[in-house]
């Protein structure tokens, strides 16, 4: 196929304009601005049309648009006509802006766009096998795509997999293959343990879930078992409340039949007291019921009045009457016997008693006593015995000189050469002497001054006697002792003399106690003496009083005339006495009489005879006693039965009392009742408790007592029972606190799940996409190898002039190596520019030829490449391009070198080829 | 007589196909439908409430909804509650129904074979319970026959043979019985459960699901207000109870040219709605150059409770006719994998997408929806 001509109607700055190719080569030179571009645009856009799928335009589309839009038309619309391999001249019309007026015409107006249908618009290039863009990218060759190849390494080997990879100018194959690695790893990843990417991630995670979900699903079931459990335990602790219950019903039925027999038993001696008193108020009031009739009877039997006391003035009482009579019976015997008793007093003529009986006793007595005083005389014993004292005191006295004498005799010996001291001795004893005898002479006198009734002076005398007496006593011992305390002697001499003075002290001491002896009896002598003198002074007194009363003054005669006075006046008192109350007896017993004959009624003059009157009076008073005895004996019973009470009380009594009975039977009725109630109560709570009747007390006790251990028992099994409930209840809560959702679990696992498998999927959609593309590239790069490679030989060798014949497209990169003249095979890009640049466009051409679907011959559309070429290689590439064109292949070379223009003019001979110069429109 | 029918809340079921929260957020919404259904029960006076199985799920009840549905039902009081219990919320030792204290009002079937209750003078319920979670036989087949005149009502958890074709999926025929069973038990009719497919049929009725539990559930599903007349014959209104709804989209992203248009499709067909879960299912034929990506769609939607996106016949429009023309290595790649019988489509479909991306040098979205 190859393109005639096209028409750009609107397209660019071009309107209505025609360009003409030539089947074979065609350059179309220009200097810049001259439309070169434009009309490669249009060429191909007249070719292929533009894309008219949905949705919005591809970014390559909307360059486009925005470079070849026309610059001043509305429209934009470009119009191409082929000739076919079948020699069918086709016109391409496109409306490249609204895309509606695109269509493929044969010269008979035939519409083939549905032949050529790519994208929603016709395109020339599906004829060639190809279509709008793979044809821009194999056919189509501008300056930038050279420049590329011959400027980097392995762009040629890059460019070619890239083309054979998608018949443009997307990712090559080892690029796509790459990226898919890339996302792999990186989005998915390796399921391995120590892999941190999504797959072992979400592997990880759909683990851990499903550990969370059997976790969940066991301590649900663990809770539906506690649950189980805490109904079976809340179960068997029902069961044992109900026990406990039942227990405590059949206590309490227990408790009640006790309660019940013991009610009964109260019950029971209450009915017994309500039935005793009912009696006894029964019986009471029966009582008083005839005590009242009684009463009654007695009250309508009773006289009116007291009968009336005979003989009674009617204004004194009988008992008054009685008590008269016994008085005067009294007073009669009491003058009766006082008569009897009579008392005369006596008759005295004696002057000198009634003396004593007119004196006062007390003083007749006084003196009669003092008169009696005794003439005391001293005691003749006394006087002897001062006698015998005096004579004890001489002989003590001589002892006592007797032993000083030895004494003195003793202590001369003892120092018979001590003069002086003997002289002491002798003086000494001397002066003790006159002292001693001076006392004995004063004791003598005042004992003849007592004996003469001179006490006084003869204690004095006495006294001052003792006194001398002492003081001689003191001085005679003392001296010798203390001489002989300083006298020291022989022992036989010392002996002696302490011999003698023991004698000596002895007598001393018998004068001493004689002496004594002496003084008592003088002093006794002298108390008696004063006391003979006081008595006779009182005598003597006594006899002068008596004699003043003319009495005698004799003692004894006083007394008897004391006695006789007494004797005398208690018989005239006596006889005084008599006839007072003799008097008084009479007075009594007339009073009396007056009295009771007052009483009695008895008349003046037959007062004497009261005693008759009150006979009578007696006797009509017994007979008037048995009627009011008889009155009496009524009154008492009535008394008796009333009791104080009147027959209005007595008849309310009766009342009382009836109703009272009536009140007590009624109670009994009620204690009846209440018996019976209970004996039912006994009989049912026998029934609640099981229990037979009859029942006594004993088996209730036992009863009651196995009752209560049945219920401790329950009691305790049911706080067991509750305490493991609430142990139960406690581990239900617990776990009710802790309890994992079972649903969000699951979820879990779901949304765990879901992931792994996403990515699992991808995995395995990546993997597979890998493997098919490789399987694609390396059967593609199998197939082309060998395309690139013929292509090479074959026209290597004219477009090198023989410098390069043989080339070698590897397969498996569809790496390009050139033979060089020495054997060696080099890579493509290591050659020179030139080289490069034809190796490159055989390898496009063959690539475009490869890549068409059908036979047909693409033509090729070259934009510029020889821009950077010098002469040489524009050269050489001109001859390679006019080759191809000879060979049948239509080419399309736009250029601005004045060389190519030249070239064109000498080597195109215008039969197939031609040579269109552009120049640049005039500015407007 | 009036009654209030229901089944099939499934209580704490778990929803697979929601996230965390959301999943969360209906089974909040299931509770608030319970209690949408006492509230009626109450406007409507109703002399009974009825609940036909499958009112929770036993392996994952929590603690927590045996107090929720103690107290719901307490609400209630004095009005009746009758509760068969399901293959879900089976009837055993260790079952919720046992744990609960329940208030007066409620009675529970606990028997394997239907007993008797009278709701009124002259009306009898009879009930049964799913004593396990699977292999109940059908309550009728045992020559079942009603034994006292009056109204006879049956409440259970079954399957209506006849209405298996139809009905769900997967739907195992628990405690089956026949339409004809149930005149031939002297039962007037027969309130049910178990199908979540809503049916008023002459002898009997299925609620349907009172909630939506997942997508594409048709019907006029909820509770039913069941009027009883004295000859045993209903009359049946249906109410919607439940808290959201459940929508399900097809959004045809055919023409879009880019992401953010695909977004803006999604966003046109949910616009207007407001509160529940939407199911977006993507469809049509975007260019192998638009990206479209399942997780730019599933969040941004906050006047909605949760949407969930998926791909149904969505494909990238690749000219695979022309491309497997191709005598390049995207064309040998095109027609190795279109030529590989060990592949199914669906994975086809993506190796080819995948290829093409790669080849096109979209190496940043290889996983192909």
């Amino acid at each position: 196929m190859y393109i005639k001509k096209v028409t750009a109607s609107a397209f660019g700055p071009l309107v209505d304009q025609t360009l003409e190719l030539a089947p074979g080569m065609t350059v179309i030179a220009g200097d810049n601005e001259a439309a070169k571009s434009t009309w490669h645009a249009a060429i191909y856009a007249g070719l292929c049309g533009r894309r008219r799928g949905r949705g919005a335009a591809k970014s390559e589309d909307r360059e486009f648009a925005a470079a070849w839009r026309p610059w001043h038309r509305d429209e934009w619309k470009v119009r191409c006509e082929v000739v076919l391999d079948d020699n069918r001249t086709v016109t391409l019309q496109h409306d490249l802006d609204g895309k509606v007026d695109c269509r493929a015409t044969d010269e008979r107006g035939l519409d083939l766009s549905g032949e050529i249908m790519h994208d929603g618009a016709p395109d020339g290039s599906v004829w060639l096998g190809l279509n709008r863009r793979t044809f821009a990218a194999t056919a189509c060759v501008n300056q930038a795509e050279m420049l590329r190849v011959l400027e980097a390494a392995d762009a040629l080997q890059t460019d070619i997999q890239r083309a054979a990879a998608t018949a443009g100018k997307d990712q090559t194959a080892a690029s796509a293959l790459d990226a898919l690695s890339k996302y792999s790893a990186e989005h998915v990843g390796m399921d391995r343990s120590n892999s941190t990417k999504p797959l072992r991630r979400a592997a990880v995670r759909r683990k851990v879930a499903e550990e969370a979900q059997l976790q969940a699903r066991a301590a649900h079931a663990d809770y539906l078992k506690l649950i189980g459990e805490l109904q079976h335990v809340e179960a068997a602790a029902k069961r044992a409340s109900d026990q406990r219950r039942q227990c405590q019903e059949s206590f309490a039925a227990a408790e009640r039949l006790r309660r019940a027999m013991k009610q009964r038993a109260v019950t029971e001696e209450r009915a017994a007291v309500a039935r005793a008193m009912a009696d006894d108020r029964r019986q009471r009031a029966e009582i008083l019921a005839a005590e009242s009739a009684r009463a009654h009877e007695l009250a309508a039997s009773l006289p009116a009045d007291e009968p009336a006391t005979p003989g009674a003035t009617g204004e004194v009482p009988s008992q008054a009457i009685e008590r008269l009579h016994e008085h005067y019976v009294k007073a009669l015997a009491v003058a009766e016997a006082n008569k009897a008793r009579a008392v005369e007093p006596p008759r005295e003529d004696d002057a000198t008693l009634e003396a004593v009986l007119q004196a006062d006793p007390a003083v007749v007595q006084g003196i009669a006593n003092r008169l009696e005083t005794p003439s005391v005389e001293p005691d003749p014993e006394l006087v002897t015995d001062i006698r015998a004292a005096a004579a004890d005191q001489q002989a003590a006295s001589e002892a006592v000189a007797v032993a000083d004498s030895d004494e003195s005799a003793a202590y001369a010996d003892v120092r018979a050469g001590h003069v002086a001291v003997a002289q002491v001795a002798v003086a000494g004893p001397s002066r003790s002497r006159l002292w001693l005898v001076a006392g004995v002479v004063l004791g003598v006198l005042g004992l003849a001054l007592a004996l003469t009734g001179h006490p006084w002076a003869a204690a004095l005398v006495a006294g001052a006697g003792v006194t001398a007496a002492s003081i001689g006593w003191l001085t005679f011992g003392g001296e010798p002792r203390a001489r002989v305390r300083e006298t020291a002697g022989d022992a036989a001499a010392d002996a002696r003399l302490d011999a003698v003075r023991e004698r000596a002290r002895a007598a001393r001491s018998r004068l001493g106690e004689t002496e004594r002896v002496l003084v008592d009896a003088q002093t006794r002598l002298e108390v008696a003496t004063s006391n003979s003198q006081l008595a006779a002074t009182r005598r003597q007194a006594a006899e002068q009083e008596a004699r003043a009363l003319g009495l005698p003054p004799d003692a004894v005669t006083v007394h008897r005339l004391i006695e006789q006075a007494r004797r005398i006046g208690t018989k005239r008192a006596a006889a005084h006495q008599w006839r007072v109350e003799d008097a008084a007896a009479q007075r009594q017993l007339e009073e009396c009489r007056d009295r009771l004959a007052d009483a009695l009624g008895v008349s003046s003059d037959a007062k004497s005879d009261v005693q008759a009157a009150y006979s009578a009076y007696e006797r009509d008073c017994q007979s008037r006693s048995d009627q009011a005895r008889k009155a009496r004996e009524l009154q008492l019973e009535f008394q008796t039965i009333a009791d104080g009470r009147s027959l209005d009380e007595m008849s309310a009594a009766a009342e009382a009392a009836r109703q009272t009975a009536e009140e007590a039977t009624a109670h009994l009725s009620t204690a009846d009742a209440e018996l019976a109630a209970n004996s039912r109560e006994v009989t049912h709570a026998a029934a609640m408790a099981g229990i037979r009747m009859p029942v006594d007390e004993t088996t209730v006790e036992g009863f009651v007592a196995a009752s209560l251990a049945q219920l401790e028992a329950a009691q305790t099994l049911e706080s067991g029972s509750e305490r493991e409930a609430a142990n139960r209840q406690g581990q239900v809560a617990e776990r009710k606190r802790c309890l994992p959702d079972v649903a969000e679990a699951e979820e879990a696992v779901d949304q765990a799940q879901r992931e792994l498998v996403r990515l699992r999927s991808l995995d395995e959609v990546l993997d597979s996409t890998v493997g098919y593309l490789k399987q694609a590239r390396d059967e593609t790069y199998n197939d082309l190898a060998p395309v690139l490679n013929e292509a090479l030989e074959r026209w290597l060798p004219t477009i090198t002039n023989g410098r390069y014949q043989r080339a070698r497209v590897d397969p498996r990169s569809l790496a390009v190596k050139i033979e060089v003249p020495s054997g060696e095979l080099r890579s493509a890009e290591t050659l020179s520019i030139g080289t490069a640049e034809q190796v490159y466009l055989l390898l496009r051409i063959a690539l475009t030829q490869h890549l068409a679907r059908t036979s047909a011959v693409s033509p090729l559309l070259l934009d510029d490449v020889t821009v950077q070429a010098d002469p040489t290689r524009t050269a050489a590439i001109l001859r390679m391009c006019k080759t191809l064109a000879d060979e049948g292949r239509q080419i399309v070379l736009f250029a601005q070198e004045p060389s190519v223009a030249s070239w064109a003019e000498q080597h195109l001979d215008g039969s197939r080829d031609k040579l269109i110069r552009l120049t640049v429109p005039a500015a407007a | 007589m009036r009654l209030l029918h229901f089944s099939d809340l499934h209580l704490d079921t778990p929803f697979t196909w929601a996230d965390a929260s959301l999943a969360r957020a209906r089974r909040r919404a299931l509770r608030t439908t319970l209690r949408r259904i006492c509230d009626l029960a109450q406007d409507e006076a109703v002399d009974a409430l009825l609940c036909a199985g499958d009112l929770y799920e036993q392996d994952r009840f929590t603690p927590d909804t045996a107090s929720f549905l103690r107290d719901t039902f307490a609400r209630l009081h004095p009005i009746p509650v009758f509760l068969a219990p399901g293959n879900h919320d089976w009837y055993g030792e260790q079952s919720l129904y046992r744990q609960v204290d329940w208030s007066p009002n409620v009675h529970i079937f606990t028997a394997a074979e239907l007993q008797p209750v009278e709701l009124v003078d002259g009306a009898t319920l009879w009930g049964a319970a799913h004593r396990a979670p699977a292999n109940t036989d059908g309550f009728f087949d045992g020559g079942f026959r009603v034994d006292r005149g009056g109204v006879n009502l049956a409440l259970f958890h079954g399957s209506e043979r006849a209405d298996i074709r139809w009905q769900e999926d997967g739907k195992a025929p628990h405690a089956p019985f026949r339409t004809e069973q149930l005149p031939a038990a002297g039962v007037d009719h027969a309130f049910c459960g178990h199908f979540h497919t809503p049916k008023d049929a002459r002898w009997h009725t299925y609620p349907g699901n009172p909630d939506p539990l997942t997508f594409g559930e048709g019907g006029d599903r909820g509770a039913v207000l069941a009027d009883v007349a004295g000859d045993g014959s209903v009359t049946r209104t249906r109410h919607r109870v439940a808290v959201s709804e459940v929508h399900d989209m097809l959004v045809d992203l055919t023409g879009v040219t880019h992401s953010g248009e695909v977004r803006e499709r999604v966003a046109a067909e949910l616009k207007g709605l407001s509160g529940g879960v939407v199911r977006v299912t993507l469809t049509g034929e975007v260019e192998p150059e638009v990206d479209v990506r399942l997780s730019d769609l599933n969040s941004g939607w906050d006047f909605l409770e949760g949407v969930v996106v998926r791909r149904g016949d969505f494909t990238v429009a690749h000219d695979l006719a022309l491309l497997r023309l191709e005598r390049s290595v995207r064309g040998q790649f095109v027609r190795l994998v279109e030529g590989d019988p060990q592949i199914d489509d669906d994975k086809r479909r993506r190796v080819l997408t995948t290829g093409l991306r790669a080849l096109a040098g979209r190496t940043d979205d290889l996983e192909v929806l």
